[in-house]
């Protein structure tokens, strides 16, 4: 799984402080109006997508990361997936 | 017909077809004996594509929309400059662009202002100025262009930004500073862009950028030239941003 590419994640020092916001581009543009702010885990969960992962892996990349148990991290992966997949961003 | 323009400090020879795209593009000619930065060509298949989205379907007119498109790609994609669907005005060599849904009022709040401070103020853009950043200065500067709205309210001059504001219209005057995340909102929705990915990509560099320089207020007015004084205080002369 791979996150597609025309969604762009820019990292932004603003005033408020840093920002992690997901923007869709080209004809993705259609169906993100606007953006997504990704923060904590779900921040690396993408930049591992960006990378092309396998779900198994995205959970023990989560596992190392994060201290959290192996029932959450299954939980985090799968709601997180499930949520840019209705997006439209990720390629299978 | 081909003349040489200079739009946002950048030339840029135009060959058009219609009387009516010289009389609009008159006051940016330039005489400046200067190769073009741009060279923009008004094809059939350009013409064909514009009539698609154009609310008055003659072609005099079209012209015009279909040069601003393709001028909008080339500014965006290798100049590091954005147009915005905003009033613009400067004061004390500072601008400040004024954003909001269509029909709110930005016009009729920057009319305000030039009414009531008069000298004080000039006109940018009143309806599409551009924005250019250059990184050897690390600043950004507004631009009159062609494209100036109803009221035809613009001047061929270079300003350096100093904020933006997202204009609502209520029944009381207030400002607040605005979030950057509502500011990224409005800075996509009132910024031109097209399905093209180079362009979005470029856009968000841009917007990025200002999100990181540039003061952003949101502003509650009534219509009313009153409403131009907490515009003055708190905005023109950075009342919040100062305040501690």
């Amino acid at each position: 799984m791979k996150i597609n590419n025309d969604f762009i994640l820019r990292k932004i020092n603003s005033a408020d402080g840093e920002l992690n916001v997901v923007i869709a581009v080209g004809k993705m543009a259609d169906k993100l109006n606007g953006y997504l702010t990704l923060n904590g885990s779900a921040l690396f969960l993408w930049k591992e997508l960006e990378k092309g992962v396998k779900e198994e892996d995205l959970v023990n990349a989560l596992l190392k990361e994060f201290d959290v148990s192996l029932e959450v991290a299954k939980n985090d992966v799968q709601s997180f997936i499930s949520t840019i997949r209705n997006m439209g961003a990720l390629d299978e | 017909m081909k003349g040489l323009y200079k739009i946002a400090d950048l030339y840029v020879l135009i060959e058009y077809r219609y009387n009516y795209t010289k009389k609009f593009l008159e006051s940016y000619l330039s005489t400046d004996n200067a190769l073009p930065d741009i060279v923009l060509t008004v094809l059939d298949s350009d013409l064909e594509y514009e009539l698609n989205f154009a609310e008055i379907k003659i072609l005099d007119v079209v012209e015009s929309s279909c040069i601003l498109r393709k001028l909008a790609y080339e500014i965006t994609t290798k100049f590091s400059g954005v147009l915005f669907h905003a009033s613009s005005i400067a004061y004390n060599n500072k601008a400040f662009m004024f954003t909001a849904k269509s029909g709110t009022g930005k016009s009729t709040h920057t009319r305000n202002i030039k009414s009531v401070y008069g000298d004080k103020i000039t006109y940018i853009n009143d309806d599409k100025p551009i924005i250019r950043y250059f990184a050897s200065e690390d600043k950004f500067y507004v631009y009159g262009s062609p494209w100036n709205g109803k009221h035809m309210l613009s001047n061929n001059i270079k300003v350096p930004l100093e904020a933006v504001i997202k204009l609502n219209r209520g029944d009381i005057n207030k400002v607040e500073k605005e979030s950057s995340l509502n500011a990224l909102n409005f800075l996509l929705e009132q910024s031109y862009s097209t399905n093209d990915k180079e362009m979005a990509v470029k856009r968000l560099d841009v917007i990025t950028k200002m999100l990181e320089k540039v003061k952003f207020y949101n502003l509650t007015c009534t219509k009313d030239a009153s409403s131009s004084s907490i515009t003055y205080t708190k905005i023109l002369n950075g009342g919040i941003y100062e305040d501690k």
